[in-house]
């Protein structure tokens, strides 16, 4: 069997397209509780967009024009609601104890989600170029420096941070989310736990 | 950002305003979100 014929066969059998894009979900589902994962990742198509727009016209355009100051906040305001909505699916999911029956990996991708994004905006600090950049920038390296890598990941290189923050890192977010993503529609949503409590952790 | 933040703290817990409204706010949304009744019919179990 040739390798593509192989690939084939092993995304048909593992990512059903019916998995994927479901038009239904299971009754218990029918809760807001269940909105704050969709709304992180809503909060990312705008961080994506606005940074994009902010990228191809530069600092000078973000921090002396109006419509740069506009597009600066929207990105701005976007971070503030994609870690606010992580933060109250993190709160969701572990309360539903998301991570059962076979979702531990899904958990996890998560986790390493969460702490690259925490990397992501800490090299977004780093790349406003303002005096508030430059501030966190000389208190993080001492950090950087006693952790051991402040020789290979220099907060005081702006064209380093700047490049963390608007090429690797974003990818790096990105990809873990279409896992992420894939992995929950593959497993469906957790079942809540049973009211009077007899469900043995498997 | 670029400004002299406030702080509130009681005994070994000390906060910025910011930061403390936020935090305030995720527990309020959690809260509704547990709480309030989601509109609409319910989907059949698959």
């Amino acid at each position: 069997m040739s390798m593509t014929r192989r690939t084939q066969e092993a995304l048909a059998s593992n990512l059903p397209y019916e998995e994927l894009l479901p038009s239904e979900q299971p009754a218990y589902v029918h809760s807001y509780v269940y909105l704050f994962g969709v709304a992180t990742i809503a909060g990312f198509i705008v961080l994506i967009a606005t940074g994009i727009i902010l990228a191809a016209f530069g600092p000078q355009w973000w921090h002396f024009s109006a419509v740069g100051h506009f597009f600066n906040g929207l990105h701005f305001w976007a971070v503030q609601a994609f870690f606010f909505f992580m933060v109250v699916h993190l709160w969701a999911t572990f309360f539903q104890g998301a991570w059962r029956d076979g979702r531990g990996t899904t958990w996890a991708v998560g986790v390493i989600t969460f702490l690259v994004s925490i990397l992501t905006a800490f090299t977004g600090y780093l790349s406003q170029q303002n005096f508030d950049a430059q501030w966190i920038a000389v208190q993080a390296k001492d950090a950087m420096n006693s952790v051991g890598v402040g020789a290979f990941f220099n907060v005081l290189n702006f064209g380093q941070m700047y490049g963390f923050h608007i090429v690797i890192l974003p990818i790096a977010v990105a990809i873990l989310i279409a896992i992420h993503l894939t992995m929950v529609r593959l497993r469906g949503v957790v079942k809540p736990y049973p009211i009077d409590g007899t469900e043995v952790q498997r | 950002m670029n400004g002299v933040q406030d702080y509130v703290g009681w005994g070994f817990v000390h906060i910025s305003i910011g930061n403390l409204v936020v935090i305030i706010l995720m527990i309020l949304i959690f809260a509704l979100a547990v709480l309030l009744p989601f509109p609409g019919g319910q989907e059949s179990e698959r």
